[in-house]
């Protein structure tokens, strides 16, 4: 039993006053928007969903003719596989340099492809949902994207997957609180995600699943660990992702505040913590920011991130997965930077720098931060894309509201800039765009 | 009264539920403020607590819980407000929330300011836990039912948080002894 004493007192007579008292402004406000969002029937409760395979009845079938339908089967592939070998397209490998592909982006709430050039621009899906965050897979033969049902249900959005052209969408997640962070696995076979769960408490959890739905996605990672932005490490071992809110036993030496850098093997063991404390990522640009990039060469991992010393200012971090050491700073201001990224061939990274008075510029530069210089100004500050063969990034234009536009640049200044129109933005807001707005297809060279 | 609303309201009565909400919504919008400590926020929290409640409310299979899951919900909007959402300009600070006139206020202005700075430094979670504990003055189980955590667990955290703002009312009193003598009562 807790008993109450002076101090208590004292801090409910604190929150009392502080508080103040009366009806807020805003009731008419809320009421007219109830009126607009639909009630949901008990039964569409997303705990209630079963997968059809728990439904199937078991065929049992006799053995023998079973094996040898199985050969016969496996001949069969083998000849069609020999057969058309020679007329599939190859595929690009996961990291390093490939050809540049389609850009996927949100326009109108709708996804839509094309070239860099604006070229056979098409829009992917027709629907009244409006979609978000679209991710090419590492193989360029799919792309994940958020649908939400409407502007009212943000905050609980379906993944989808679907082939390049938007063929055979698969719904991985339906309508799920917190649904964000899609990263495909080096072999484009898995996809990591996080999304709230509602016990213990209501925090991210991290899930893997199969990019083609077969299976349910599996929780992984440390139960008790609020966990968000997995990204997979170019070798498909490990998952690298962020935690907030984070234990002692989690996260040693926080500091007193709570976001940490971590790495684990894909299966949710070996949990490490790489920044926490002092130097840690900056957790709330995450719905927006790119937070974390490995380098292609798994040795190394940006992140932007703050220092308690200056907790105003976002900076772009590097740090060993291996552990051993601390981050290092790796851009040298002034202002905020946010969103590094690699470029396909690991020779250089591409951020953005600035302030919210005087703009955002697009900086390329070495990995050690040095040779920065700028590429495009007056950008978002979602991150650059890098375009799958490095020559050039793709940036959205600062202005997010109704329309707006995509700015292609090349980072050496040799051939055109390119600028892809977009319109209708949802609500204009960073958050409501975030950092996967712009997709770049990598095919084979 | 209030069981007959949540019934109608949750068979799709929308004036039912109006009245709900009118009823609640200047606590809610208090405990926003506090535990998010910017008006805008708790504002946006506030909105998706009913928006969700309204959405949901079919689902909720006890009527006389529905005020401790639309505590629940609002606790889960503010955490989300704290923690991801992001719909301003990042540097800008969070904003102090509109305080009233405490000319006749029963605390000390240092005591205060220790107070909210001790408050500030809380976490998401503990700013909910005290809010829930000492401002809506809920007993503990009702605590463990907004946060759904064991209720041993709140008290251990409920500890923790209090301590962290005792030691900040402490602190500042340390500091103060040089230039004022003596520590307030």
């Amino acid at each position: 039993m807790i008993v109450r004493d002076d101090f208590d007192r004292m801090v409910t007579v604190w929150l009392d006053e502080t508080a103040g008292a009366g009806v807020p402004d805003y009731l008419d406000e809320t009421l007219e928007g109830l009126a607009r969002i639909e009630q949901r029937p008990a039964w569409m409760r997303p705990w209630r969903w079963l997968t059809m395979q728990l439904a199937m009845p078991r065929v049992v079938i006799p053995r023998a003719p079973l094996y040898l339908a199985l050969l016969a089967l496996l001949l069969a592939l083998v000849l069609i596989g020999v057969a058309i070998a020679g007329s599939q397209h190859r595929l690009p490998p996961p990291y390093g340099i490939a050809a540049n592909g389609q850009i996927a982006f949100i326009s109108d709430g709708q996804l839509w492809t094309s070239r860099p050039d604006g070229s056979d621009s098409r829009q992917v899906t027709i629907d009244s949902s409006v979609k978000g965050l679209p991710v090419w897979s590492r193989d360029g033969t799919r792309i994940a994207f958020l649908s939400y049902a409407s502007p009212a249900s943000a905050a609980v959005p379906s993944l989808i997957v679907a082939n390049a052209g938007g063929s055979n969408p698969i719904t991985i997640v339906a309508e799920t609180e917190g649904l964000r962070h899609v990263s495909f696995s080096p072999d484009s076979r898995l996809l990591a995600f996080s999304y709230w769960i509602v016990y213990p408490g209501q925090r991210d959890r991290i899930f893997i699943g199969p990019a083609d739905g077969s299976t349910t996605p599996t929780q992984v990672g440390d139960p008790d660990l609020s966990a968000f932005y997995p990204a997979f490490s170019p070798d498909g071992t490990r998952l690298a992702f962020v935690s907030d809110l984070c234990q002692p036993t989690n996260c040693p030496n926080t500091g007193g505040s709570n976001g940490a850098l971590h790495v684990m093997r894909v299966d949710g063991t070996a949990i490490e913590v790489l920044a926490s404390g002092q130097v840690q990522p900056a957790i709330d640009v995450d719905r927006w920011a790119r937070l974390i990039d490995w380098s292609p060469d798994g040795a190394t991992i940006l992140f932007t991130g703050l220092d308690l010393d200056d907790p105003a200012t976002r900076s772009i971090y590097a740090v060993d997965p291996a552990g051993g050491a601390p981050p290092r700073r790796i851009d040298g201001g002034p202002g905020s930077s946010y969103g590094a990224t690699w470029s396909p061939d690991g020779g250089r990274i591409a951020y953005v720098r600035g302030d919210p008075a005087s703009g955002w510029e697009a900086v390329v530069a070495r990995p050690d931060g040095n040779e920065a210089r700028v590429v495009a100004r007056d950008v978002a500050r979602f991150g650059p894309q890098w375009s799958p063969d490095g020559t050039r990034i793709a940036a959205v234009d600062r202005s997010v509201g109704a329309t707006g536009s995509i700015r292609i640049v090349p980072v050496d200044g040799e051939g055109p800039t390119f600028t892809l129109p977009i319109g209708g933005l949802t609500t204009g807001s960073e958050s409501a765009v975030g950092v996967d707005s712009i997709g770049w297809q990598r095919t084979a060279e | 009264m209030d069981r007959d609303l949540v019934v109608r309201a949750s068979g799709g009565d929308r004036d039912a539920f109006a009245r709900l909400v009118a009823t609640r919504i200047a606590r809610l919008d208090a405990a926003a403020r506090l535990i998010t400590r910017d008006p805008e926020r708790a504002k946006d929290a506030v909105q998706e607590a009913f928006a969700r409640a309204w959405r949901d409310l079919p689902a909720l299979r006890d009527p006389e819980r529905f005020d401790a899951w639309l505590r629940r919900l609002l606790v889960n909007a503010c955490v989300d407000e704290l923690r991801h959402v992001k719909r301003r300009s990042f540097e800008v600070e969070l904003t102090d929330v509109q305080h009233p006139a405490i000319a006749d206020s029963a605390i000390a202005v240092a005591d205060r300011d220790a107070l909210e700075r001790g408050f500030r430094r809380l976490d998401p979670e503990q700013r909910s836990l005290i809010v829930l504990y000492y401002y809506l003055d809920l007993p503990l189980p009702e605590v463990a039912a907004a946060l759904r955590l064991p209720e041993g667990t709140i008290k251990s955290r409920l500890f923790r948080a209090r301590a962290s703002l005792r030691a900040a009312l402490d602190a500042d009193a340390r500091e103060r002894v040089p230039i004022e003598g003596s520590r307030p009562a």
